[in-house]
């Protein structure tokens, strides 16, 4: 396989204050020199909480935001030097479905119109063309033909994010940036449209980078997981490896966290309880950003931003603690994490007020 | 356990969608009972009439929109849905404590923390001025706000989604309820967040021995807190069970169904969804209301008529008429 996407150290910072000359304040670095691949074909998931990063990290990929510094390929092209007219003509390649079904679609529009609406941004169709294609591109999507005529309203959110993955596939992308697609639907509907997304991408070979907030949903989707924590990667590889010999202890407590669909599991499990909140973005933590929080800190943590070391599987990690000990991994990170003679599970002072 | 012995119970509860025209039915025939020191969870997808049912638990439905048509709610065996506004008032944040999902829009943006948790205090407690502070500071320590004595005088704003969710919690349980209802109370939380404030539900209702009733749509928070569930699926209650043997033996379809709709960390299985979509109100079906998306339905049986929540062995019951003769598949234990 082909590297589809590639992404070097890529930065974004974002201004939330300015003096009263304009001069920048404080900044938030919603993405920290950020590096991956992505093969043609294959999904990579992005996992992260919110104000990780993960979401501005796939629209800088895609050059709908401006990176600060780093190069992105794509297809071959450098796509941070392209001028504007060719990155247009990229446009119909890479695209992109949102979050929410229901703020994506304009109310007034038929879905129809709608769907076509790419092909008309992107020329070169005639009305006719369009109309095949929308029927064409309703029938793989499991709506009926009748549905181009018939307005949002009509739908409901599976069928309408069925509608706006139409519209991002319409143009025949190559690269599709799937932004918490399934996020804003109910559990039974979501799988239908994970099982839609998983088999359009075998029938149009299509690449995806697929963000999440939830392990479970990345972990059904994706060949390759990176693991966001506040702008930057702090865990990246093959999906197995990543959901079952993870190394980040930010990935353990995401994992101990992940509710199961298993009380007896649940209940006998031990979890990473977090310290605290996390740490704002604007003022994050010097060296590793997770070591406020992190059960495992070592004096360097504070110091050092840990590098992403890549190990022989292609699954690399940025942690001083665990890189140091290759028996900290999977189950056996999180029981030491855990670990009952460390007293390291903090839980909420109920005791202490008394609630007579 | 008889009615009585319930903390809350709720029979027969009918719910109707009011506003132009006839009253349409969304809720129908609901009915679930929580026992001191328990916790419920009550599931269902967006549609269900959970969230209609625990606002009508506590007489929150507007009246422009929905309102109870059937059925009783009673604390204690003592009739609630009967009571003038006044006296409901005073039900409401001294015997029953209200967690909603989104902390952001529960809590007023314009005072302190600290200002609302003394003026639930105040009004239902009767503590003076001195000692709801002291009591207030007292309570964020309690629901593990680490440094209460600053975060009291802070604004909702300059608090984090995990710690506004904490202090909702506090004013909830200010006046120590005896009925603790969380609607949805960590959809709007990140997945460590969300693991930090169901430990502290859990314990809460557990020192202080509240019956609690949680609506969520993620069968994980049931799995994580509840003790026993009930599912409802289009208005309807179709299956109530312990925790355990829920998720290990459904009784009905839909249970099985949204069992396997769920991802796993770890276990790499395939997704199955449910496919379709559920009726909604005003359209629901003749007979179950399940069975156009039922794999098991069949015609004569399913499809003319209305099947009752049927009591089974183990203190559950399902509505299925065909529960006896299918072999569902629960999550492998």
């Amino acid at each position: 396989m082909s590297t589809l996407l590639s992404v070097r150290g890529v930065s974004r910072n974002f201004v939330v204050r300015r003096d009263m000359l304009g001069r920048p304040q404080d900044l938030v670095h919603a993405v920290d020199d950020v590096s991956f691949d992505v093969e043609a074909g294959a999904t990579l998931g992005i996992v992260g909480e919110s104000g990780s990063g993960k979401s501005t990290l796939g629209r800088l990929a895609m050059r709908l935001i401006e990176a600060d510094g780093g190069r992105i390929t794509f297809a071959g092209h450098d796509l941070r030097a392209l001028p504007p007219r060719q990155l247009r003509e990229l446009r119909p390649a890479m695209t992109m479905i949102f979050q929410d079904p229901y703020s994506a679609l304009d109310p007034r529009w038929t879905v129809g119109r709608s769907v076509a609406e790419p092909l008309r941004v992107a020329g070169s169709t005639t009305a006719a063309e369009q109309r095949a294609a929308v029927v064409e591109m309703l029938r793989l999507v499991g709506l009926e033909a009748d549905a181009a005529d018939r307005r949002p309203g009509a739908f409901s959110g599976g069928q309408r994010q069925r509608v706006v993955i139409a519209r991002a596939l319409i143009t025949r992308p190559r690269l599709v940036f799937c932004d918490e697609p399934v996020s804003a639907l109910d559990v039974s509907t979501r799988a239908q449209v994970l099982g839609l997304l998983r088999d359009l991408q075998r029938d149009l070979g299509l690449t995806y980078l697929f963000v999440s907030h939830d392990l479970g949903i990345v972990e059904a989707m994706s060949d390759r997981i990176a693991v966001m924590h506040l702008g930057s990667i702090v865990e990246i590889g093959p999906a197995e490896a990543v959901s079952r010999r993870y190394r980040h202890p930010y990935t353990a407590s995401l994992v101990s966290a992940s509710p199961a669909p298993d009380p007896v599991a649940q209940r006998a499990r031990r979890r990473v309880v977090l310290a605290g909140d996390p740490p704002s973005p604007v003022d994050p933590p010097p060296g590793c950003a997770f070591h406020p929080r992190c059960p495992l800190a070592q004096p360097i943590c504070g110091k050092r931003k840990p590098p992403l070391r890549i190990g022989p599987d292609g699954h690399a990690v940025a942690c001083h603690v665990t890189n140091g000990d290759p028996g900290l991994i999977g189950t056996a990170l999180l029981s030491h994490m855990t670990g009952a003679d460390r007293l390291l599970v903090r839980t909420p002072n109920v005791a202490k007020g008394t609630a007579s | 356990m008889t009615v009585a012995d319930m903390a809350l119970s709720v029979q027969d509860l009918e719910i109707a969608l009011v506003g132009t025209g006839r009253p349409v039915p969304v809720v129908t025939g609901v009915s679930l009972a929580v026992a001191r020191g328990e916790i419920v969870g009550l599931v269902g997808e967006s549609g269900s009439g959970k969230s209609l049912t625990s606002l009508a638990v506590t007489r929150l439905l507007d009246p422009r929109v929905a309102r109870v048509t059937a059925g009783s709610v009673t604390l204690y065996g003592r009739e609630l849905l009967d009571l003038s506004e006044p006296a409901m008032r005073t039900v409401r944040g001294k015997e029953i404590g209200m967690i909603f999902q989104n902390p952001m829009t529960s809590l007023d943006p314009a005072f302190t923390a600290g200002y609302q948790l003394t003026s639930v205090l105040r009004r239902h407690s009767g503590l003076g001025r001195r000692a709801a502070r002291v009591r207030a500071v007292e309570l964020l320590g309690l629901v593990g706000i680490a440094d209460p004595r600053r975060r009291v005088d802070q604004y909702p704003h300059q608090l984090s989604g995990g710690m506004r969710q904490r202090v909702m919690i506090a004013m909830a349980i200010a006046c120590e309820p005896k009925v603790l209802i969380a609607d949805e109370p960590t959809t709007a939380l990140d997945a460590t967040t969300q693991a930090q404030i169901l430990d502290l539900v859990k314990t809460l209702a557990g020192t202080m021995r509240m019956a609690t009733i949680i609506t969520t749509h993620d069968l994980g928070v049931v799995a994580e807190v509840c003790d026993r569930v009930a599912v409802m699926y289009a208005g309807q209650v179709v299956e109530r069970a312990g925790t355990e043997q829920l998720f290990y033996r459904p009784r009905h379809p839909y249970t099985e169904r949204l069992l396997r709709s769920l991802p796993r960390v770890g276990a790499a299985r395939q997704l199955a969804g449910i496919p379709g979509q559920p009726p909604r109100a005003g359209h629901f079906p003749v007979g179950c209301r399940f069975a156009t998306r039922c794999g098991y339905a069949t015609e004569s049986e399913c499809t003319t008529a209305v099947p009752v929540l049927r009591q089974l062995a183990d203190d559950r019951s399902a509505r299925c008429v065909r529960t006896g003769e299918l072999e569902l598949i629960g999550v492998d234990a």
